[in-house]
């Protein structure tokens, strides 16, 4: 398969002389899901936003199928990359329909309405994040969890090529969570390619096709999640001592061996 | 609110209530006009003259409290924050300073252009000014934003006091007159301009009504559904600060109209500025010709600057709204 996005040598830092990133490569073919894990401050969401193309990197490209991500539009790129980030607050009393019509933006012209297609798309986003009763509610009034599906939702209403997901779940209750992931390994399904960050590592052990390790802005370990999720991995990436055992579909759970109160 | 409702108000309480405030505004006053000798010919001189200069003065509130409210909304919508506004940004007082500058310097005599080109030039240097001074991390920049307003807007009229310190007795009483604001436009060409920059400015705001919600979610967001948030940042605040600007110049500074007006808007008509610059210009400009009635017959054989009211309206609405902030964030 194709690349759809590359990362070829990003350097970056928000601070002079504070790098968090150096040489920076990655990689994701067309049609897999690839988890992004690693502990707090390792740089995930600043590797997230630059290949959004949010962030620019001092050195370095982001290409995306083939391209490099600043010569696209920002229509081509939103048309190309949906992206979800980290939990917003809106401002303006918004509904929740009107926040996943924005998705839409990049599909259309300035003043007219939505199209019959564009409400297909948001019918459809709203009904597969189980927000569809809730459409009228005012966004800035909902919970963490179901803000964080409207987000989820507006970047589906995108209907882009491929997803990132900046913590997807952080705010979700247990059966939404199983119930994103479950959408997500279901759009992998129809050919969207996904990549998603997060901190529940057995979450994206379960779902994800391949997983990158992240410490220090660097790849400490990428592969399949037997292969990154070993003991040894863990204590270098986290700095904690665990076990970890097999699943019943095989997938790899964590179990922490030993926890130390001061 | 539903849709209904908000039909309703939009497509009958609001032109009704236009209809009132154009018609009052044109008949009270020191004299009583009847609206029968407003739509028949007038029978003599002196009514024929007072119903131009009312008329003119209704144009003027009407263009005023439209491009404020106008302009308030699209701060708001930037910013991401609900209480900012031209008077408590700072932007009204730099546009003031612009605008006395024209008037001291003599660039006034020369074009017309001079008073409301200064002040869009200084509501820019303004705006400018705080937003560079609000500069920190995002969740403390909306709050920063407002303080630095308030800052910018106190050098500036420090600024102007120090000028005004410095004139000789005819430019004093030139300046003094334009800053103590009136609806009464001295200049006809002055109130053609301004309603030319009210319309063409809320009708480039309403193209972007698009881009100016995506953009309230913030840059990120707006980034990710593929909109480029500088340009659309730097249209939406050029634009109001143009309008703040030909504002001041026409009619000097009336504070809180920016904030008052885009509130109840999106209360009654939701958030999507699509409609909503449309929206807060009627109601803007309605707002602002009752305030000025009122101005004119609260006391007898006195005019009150439609400011005053504005103001004595807008301070406790901010206060009610910064509390509101308060406690929801608690």
């Amino acid at each position: 398969m194709p690349e759809i996005l590359t990362a070829e040598n990003l350097c970056f830092s928000y601070e002079k002389e504070k790098a968090i990133l150096k040489q920076f490569c990655l990689g994701v073919d067309k049609g897999e899901f690839v988890g992004l894990i690693g502990p707090n401050g390792s740089g995930k969401t600043t590797i997230l936003k630059l290949l959004s193309g949010f962030l620019l990197p001092e050195s370095g490209n982001v290409l995306l199928d083939g391209k490099n991500i600043c010569q696209l539009s920002s229509r081509q790129r939103a048309i190309k990359l949906g992206v979800v980030s980290q939990l917003i607050a809106a401002v303006m009393p918004f509904t929740v329909k009107q926040v996943v019509e924005m998705g839409r933006t990049a599909r259309l012209s300035p003043l007219l309405p939505l199209r019959q297609q564009d409400n297909e798309a948001v019918c459809c986003a709203l009904n597969e994040m189980d927000i569809f009763e809730i459409r009228n509610k005012l966004f800035n009034c909902l919970s963490g969890g179901e803000r964080q599906r409207t987000i989820v939702a507006a970047a589906l209403a995108q209907e882009p090529e491929m997803l990132l997901l900046d913590e997807p779940t952080s705010a979700l209750d247990l059966g939404h969570k199983l119930r994103l992931m479950g959408l997500l390994k279901a759009l992998q399904h129809r050919g969207m390619t996904v990549m998603a960050v997060s901190h529940d590592i057995e979450l994206m052990a379960r779902f994800c096709d391949r997983l990158i390790l992240i410490k220090n802005g660097s790849v400490l370990a990428a592969g399949t999640p037997s292969e990154v999720i070993k003991p040894e991995l863990i204590r270098q990436a986290y700095g904690c001592a665990v076990s970890v055992i097999s699943g019943n579909n095989g997938e790899p759970l964590i179990s922490a061996e030993e926890v130390q109160i001061k | 609110m539903n849709k209904t409702r908000q039909n309703i108000i939009i497509f009958g309480v609001l032109p009704a209530l236009l209809l009132i405030s154009v018609f009052c505004g044109l008949s009270f006053g020191v004299t009583w006009i009847s609206p029968a000798e407003i739509f028949n010919t007038p029978s003599d001189e002196l009514a024929s003259a007072l119903i131009s200069l009312r008329i003119t003065r209704v144009a003027t509130a009407f263009t005023v409290g439209g491009s404020l409210a106008v302009a308030g909304s699209a701060y708001q919508t930037v910013l991401r924050n609900p209480l900012a506004e031209p008077y408590i940004l700072g932007i009204s007082g730099g546009a003031s300073l612009g605008a006395a500058v024209a008037i001291i310097s003599g660039l006034s005599a020369f074009t017309l252009l001079a008073v409301p080109g200064m002040a869009f030039i200084f509501a820019m240097l303004a705006l400018a000014v705080v937003l560079i001074m609000a500069r920190g991390r995002f969740t403390e920049y909306s709050e920063n934003i407002l303080l630095s307003g308030v800052v910018v807007g106190a050098i500036c009229s420090s600024c102007l006091m120090f000028i005004i310190s410095t004139l000789n007795h005819y430019e004093l009483n030139s300046v003094t007159w334009w800053m103590l604001g009136s609806l009464q436009a001295a200049n006809v060409k002055m109130l053609y301009a301004a309603i030319t920059v009210m319309l063409a400015g809320t009708l480039l705001l309403t193209f972007h009504g698009r881009q100016a919600n995506v953009i309230s979610l913030g840059e990120e967001m707006a980034h990710n559904m593929g909109i480029v948030p500088f340009r659309t940042v730097i249209i939406l605040l050029c634009t109001a600060s143009l309008m703040t600007g030909v504002s001041v110049a026409l009619a000097g500074i009336i504070s809180f109209v920016g904030l008052i007006v885009p509130h109840i808007s999106r209360r009654l008509f939701g958030a999507d500025h699509r409609r909503l610059f449309i929206l807060n210009l009627i109601c803007g400009g309605i707002f602002l010709t009752v305030c000025d009635i009122f101005s004119r017959v609260l006391m007898e054989a006195q005019e009150i600057p439609a400011g005053v009211i504005t103001a004595l309206i807008g301070g406790p609405f901010f206060i009610w709204l910064l509390n509101r902030r308060v406690r929801k964030n608690a």
